[in-house]
């Protein structure tokens, strides 16, 4: 068999082979959709509210008119009723309660300190920083208004005080890389990149899987064991599979999804080239290891939601322990969603992505050595095998 | 068959399984230990769940002692590590680079400007694409500028004469205060250990369920296996599960333990009511995964409906946007999800205190759940099997 028609076969079985070809051909498209569904809104708005307004008066319902106008919010009920509210609240149909206590106004005027309260459900921060957020504003509105009014009462000009109100540090924040903080914009990006690998590792475990339990193995994996040669004609394609997904994941789905990418374009190339040369050693390693066994996608799958949090992205890496952070380097997941975000949507240049792609060239360098001596092993192991010696256990228990 | 037989089926099949399981070290590898392994890991990562000494570039234009004085209180932040850089140049490089993870820049005549009452504004570029780093930066570094507000705010109440109590009184006369039940100093071990570690469990699960059931395929002892259980499919399928069930039922019970022992988040409510819905999120997975099996024309094509079902649950469940936030269909699509309600459950357990009767929804929920895919998928595995297995009848038995 030559060298090329191994690689033919192997890409021919890759698209076709219904063990494998679900994961290699359909699963991207499928997760392009699925996975993107639930981030459409973006934005994490209309956090549902109840304002328990125990003082009725013309502040408290210009409050409760500046609440229901803020996108972060969507009041569901106002009532004067706290344990109404709380009942609510317990049965999860509401998610935050913002409270007016008796006498607001009155005190708001005559200088009596009081404050307005935020209940929200600690267990779900996202819900519970953006209900802070929409209410901070005409909390903060409706208490620099009774402050200044104390000011001037206390004798502060008014001019004085527009001079103190200027000379408090003003904050721009100037979002960077997705300029609306869109949540879709920063989970997809990342997340993909674990798909993709994850997908290459089962549909590589799988294809070698079915290629062991078939009753005469086939020619080219009996030629990839034998020779390292034609193991690397058998990861081509899975190379050439995992770089044009990243690719079309990157360019088209990302574009359809209103994702910004490709903002460098040699430097997304050189970073898709790397991480699908990583992510194709360790898929060949997995199918070496696994392959035998019907334990793949048991093995692979239950790592996807891990690996997307100790890359670094979601929670920072400076504050992963190191002993977590040494396992998240052998994953070519880490380098690969830190350096395609930085080369993708940032538009990091090639020299800046540098470490990255070093990173996962070594990763990939490193798996296929290991692949290497795995194949050599196995070749031994036949060969005593052939020659009648004791140990056939690998091939009878390969399942 | 009578109820006594059954159980005795039940438990025929139940000592077969175990003995079965014990042989099969892989499957006990990557269905038992590995979710553990992984869930321990996710715990891990989060050391205390607060960020901390994040490298954030500062690059002051302005040079002078307000602007130093700005400096000192982002620095005295414990979320921040401030960088000097020299000009907005390098410092856009080392963010774009992914070496720190915002810049704040003090812009020219910032000083000049707040001094003759023009004001003037910080900058803060945060990289949103860490959109969770970047959000405690914001607000970590809007609460630095609001202290700094403040105290101009004081030194001018304290010209009115009334003394420091007048002056803090009057800075104070309408304030806010903020609880987030449950986790009030915004921990993300709390908010991300008790999303991700059930979600790990779940699916460690399915893929667990799904593959005891797939061993007596690949072992070609699915004969055996309904010989064991009297030929009652259903005494079969229940002690074949019950050991895995139980395996799963503890397992969560030990994150539990992690979760509010180790990692201190004492429940508001019940810990009986939060386990009962760990187990029943745990038999809605296992009815699913009969149904996979039952529905799968292969024993890789029912692993991969079973991973496709489990694996992506997670961002349906509202623990990162809302809910509240997602369209109409896809909120739908949610709460047809074991994992969502389980979250929800346990949310109200954990910090809200909710009653027995305020987890009717959820209950009803995990019954319909459980109660559908069992409608449909026993009567169907039964017929796929003896289709495929027992070919004559009687073969069973």
């Amino acid at each position: 068999m030559s060298l090329f028609r191994c690689f033919w076969q192997t890409l021919k079985e890759c698209c076709t082979n219904l063990a494998c070809a679900p994961f290699f051909m359909l699963a991207i498209v499928f997760y392009a959709m699925y996975y993107c569904w639930p981030y459409m809104a973006q934005l994490p708005e209309h956090i549902s509210t109840a304002i328990v307004d125990e003082d009725n008066s013309p502040l408290s319902r210009r409050l409760v008119q500046a609440l229901r106008a803020s996108p972060n919010l969507d009041v569901l009920q106002v009532t004067a009723n706290r344990e109404e509210a709380i009942g609510h609240m317990q049965a999860q149909n509401i998610v935050t309660i913002v409270g007016i206590p008796p006498d607001f106004e009155k005190d708001a005027l005559s200088g009596t300190p009081t404050a307005m309260t935020l209940v929200t459900n600690g267990a779900f921060i996202v819900k519970s920083r953006s209900s802070v957020a929409g209410a901070s504003g005409p909390l903060r509105e409706a208490s620099m208004a009774a402050i200044s009014a104390e000011l001037v009462n206390n004798g502060m000009s008014p001019s004085m005080l527009k001079l103190s109100a200027m000379r408090a540090p003003g904050l721009i924040i100037q979002p960077m890389f997705n300029n609306i903080s869109g949540y879709l914009n920063f989970v997809v990006p990342i997340v993909f990149i674990i798909i993709i690998q994850t997908l290459m590792l089962c549909g590589t475990g799988m294809l070698f899987n079915d290629w062991y339990s078939q009753r005469e193995q086939p020619e080219v994996l009996m030629n990839a064991l034998c020779s390292p040669i034609y193991l690397l004609a058998v990861q081509g394609p899975v190379f050439l599979i995992s770089f044009l997904w990243t690719l079309i994941c990157e360019g088209d789905i990302f574009a359809l999804h209103g994702v910004n990418s490709f903002q460098n374009v040699p430097a997304t190339f050189a970073m898709a080239a790397a991480f699908a040369l990583a992510v194709s050693s360790l898929a060949i390693l997995v199918g070496l290891l696994l392959g035998p066994t019907n334990f793949v996608i048991q093995a692979v799958v239950i790592t996807s939601l891990p690996c997307v949090f100790i890359s670094g992205n979601l929670w920072p890496a400076h504050n992963i322990p190191i002993y977590i952070r040494a396992l998240a380097w052998l994953l070519p997941s880490t380098p690969g969603s830190c350096g395609m975000m930085r080369a993708s949507q940032c538009g990091a240049t090639v020299h800046e992505i540098l470490p990255y792609a070093a990173h996962l060239i070594i990763l990939g360098f490193a798996y296929m050595a290991m692949a290497f001596i795995i194949c050599h092993i196995r070749k031994s192991l036949v060969q005593h095998v052939n020659t009648g010696g004791p140990s056939a256990i690998w091939k009878k228990d390969r399942i | 068959m009578k109820a006594a037989d059954w159980l005795k089926a039940v438990g025929q099949c139940m000592r077969r399984e175990f003995a079965c399981w014990c042989r099969k070290p892989g499957e006990i590898l990557f269905c038992a230990y590995a979710p553990v392994f992984w869930m321990l890991v996710v715990w891990g990562l989060l050391g205390d769940g607060v960020m901390t000494h994040l490298p954030v570039g500062f690059v002051d234009d302005d040079k002078s002692h307000i602007s130093r004085k700005i400096e000192q209180a982002l620095a005295a932040n414990r979320a921040m590590e401030l960088v000097g850089h020299e000009n907005m140049a390098v410092a856009l490089g080392a963010l774009r680079a992914g070496e720190i993870y915002g810049v704040v820049n003090v812009p020219f005549g910032y000083s000049r400007d707040m001094l003759a009452g023009r004001g003037s504004s910080i900058i803060a570029y945060l990289d949103e694409n860490r959109y969770a780093i970047a959000g405690t930066l914001n607000a970590e570094i809007s609460s630095v500028l609001s202290a700094l507000g403040n105290e101009s705010l004081f030194a001018n109440a304290l010209e009115t004469g009334d003394g420091t109590a007048g002056a803090s009184r009057m800075i104070s006369v309408v304030h806010s205060d903020f609880y987030a039940l449950g986790n009030m100093q915004y921990s993300f071990l709390a908010f991300l250990g008790a999303s991700l570690m059930p979600g790990v469990i779940m699916v460690g699960a399915m893929l667990g369920f799904v593959t005891a059931i797939l061993r007596e395929d690949w072992q070609k002892e699915v004969r055996p296996w309904l010989q064991s259980a009297q030929g009652s499919f259903s005494a079969a399928l229940t002690g074949k599960m019950l050991p895995h069930y139980a395996l799963y039922c503890f397992i969560f019970l030990f994150y539990m333990a992690i979760f509010c022992g180790q990692g201190g988040f004492s429940p508001a409510g019940s810990l009986l009511l939060w386990f009962i819905f760990g187990c029943a999120c745990l038999a809605v997975f296992m009815a699913m995964a009969i149904l996979f099996v039952a529905i799968a024309p292969n024993w890789r094509f029912a692993l991969v409906l079973a991973s496709g079902y489990a694996a992506p649950a997670l961002p349906f469940t509202g623990f990162s946007i809302p809910l509240d936030s997602m369209g109409e269909y896809a909120r739908l699509f949610a709460q047809c999800l074991p994992l969502t309600w389980l979250l929800e459950g346990q949310a109200q357990q954990w910090t809200l205190g909710s009653s027995v009767a305020g987890s009717g929804p959820i209950f009803l929920a995990f019954f319909l759940l459980f109660t559908i895919p069992c409608i449909i998928g026993f009567p169907l595995f039964k017929w796929v099997y003896r289709r495929r297995y027992l070919k004559n009848a009687g073969d069973a038995a």
